[in-house]
């Protein structure tokens, strides 16, 4: 068959790589090399993590500068991002608003105890209402005293005035 | 030299040294096994030169081939345990040598370059190759070196699978029983890759063959 006949001649010319060879003595001390570096593998392997990590960086320099630069990265945007989050926090925790918040009991030392008064909580995102920095404050009051002959409730001004936000001992 | 030999004379080769040998694959895997360096280096020094030359043939590289070579071995030192002794060490550290090559090839895909071994001077008593080399041109050795660099373009050219193949069989002599084991699949396969990876080589080679 003279495609047989063809492919005899491509083995033929297949033959030419057999006589590729190594340099000289190339073979003589692979092995060794093979070995050494099982070798040397095995010595890492056992080292502690910071040892294997000086190993990494002698190994692959430039990989373990990008590792880094992409750590170092991380960290700085993480910082930024923290502060930028107090100073959010803490220009809420300044504005009037809240501020009246954390002063017990001004609204009623104002006398604003009527539903159409601007409270401070109007002025507020909801969210920012419960602050985890608000302590659990509660109100006390004065004991009311019975009504009068005159009828009134005996929960004046004056006595609102007295009303003070303490913590609860 | 076992490159030099021609592809019949070492078809099967690595079975008649593993029943020739003094000291079985078997018994070194063993030994290797529970740590014992020497031998596994025994190991090593019996199958270097071959799995060396089919990386080599594989890439066209010499540097490529010396690494992936030294991996390749490192990897089955690792990997011994694993090793359950269904195929021969000789199969089994050829796959791993193939496999690995062949990742390394899809990865380098696009620069791909040449670093070729120099021919032996037996090349220059090979009346057949010198024949087709010179074709009554006086410059043999600048012509033989020219044919060498075709023959290698040639074989990049073709796809890994194929290559492969053509390396297993044409150049390290393995039966295609022996290939199919190295290759998972079927004996069928292997010569229909043969088939068409060789109907591929003479059409490249065309102006080569007379």
């Amino acid at each position: 068959m003279n495609g047989s006949n063809d492919f005899r001649q491509v083995r033929k010319l297949l033959s030419l790589k057999r006589h590729e060879q190594p340099p000289p003595g190339y073979f003589d001390s692979f092995s060794n090399r093979v070995i050494a570096r099982i070798e040397r593998e095995e010595e890492i392997a056992q080292r502690p993590w910071w040892d294997k990590l000086l190993a990494l960086i002698e190994c692959n320099p430039i990989g373990a500068c990008a590792y880094g630069l992409v750590f170092f990265l991380t960290v700085l945007l993480g910082v930024n991002f923290y502060q930028s989050e107090i100073t959010t926090f803490s220009n809420l925790w300044s504005s009037p608003s809240v501020t009246a918040l954390n002063e017990p009991g001004q609204y009623l030392r104002q006398g604003r105890m009527d539903g159409n008064a601007n409270r401070a909580s109007d002025n507020i995102e909801p969210e920012y209402l419960f602050l985890p920095s608000m302590d659990g404050r509660q109100a006390s009051y004065p004991r009311v005293s019975p009504p009068n002959s005159n009828g009134n409730s005996g929960f004046g001004g004056a006595e609102i005035s007295r009303m003070t936000f303490g913590r609860v001992r | 030299m076992a490159q030099t030999m021609t592809a019949e004379s070492t078809r099967q080769t690595p079975e008649v040294e593993k029943s020739e040998d003094p000291v079985t694959d078997c018994t070194l895997v063993t030994q290797a096994k529970e740590g014992n360096l020497e031998a596994f280096d025994t190991l090593v020094q019996r199958y270097q030169e071959r799995i060396y030359a089919t990386v080599y043939h594989m890439t066209s590289n010499h540097e490529d081939a010396n690494d992936l070579a030294q991996e390749s071995f490192i990897k089955a030192y690792h990997a011994l345990a694993s090793f359950k002794g269904d195929s021969s060490f000789f199969t089994w550290v050829y796959r791993i040598a193939v496999n690995k090559t062949i990742n390394f090839l899809k990865q380098r895909k696009k620069r791909s370059f040449m670093s070729l071994n120099d021919l032996d001077v037996n090349v220059e008593y090979d009346p057949e190759l010198v024949a087709l080399a010179s074709a009554n041109d006086p410059r043999q050795e600048v012509k033989l070196e020219e044919l060498q660099e075709k023959l290698n373009a040639a074989m990049l050219k073709l796809s890994e699978m194929h290559r492969l193949v053509v390396t297993l069989y044409d150049l390290q002599g393995l039966s295609h029983e022996e290939i199919a084991k190295i290759m998972d699949c079927h004996t069928g396969t292997v010569r229909s890759r043969l088939f068409y990876a060789r109907q591929q080589l003479q059409a490249y080679l065309s102006d080569y063959l007379k």
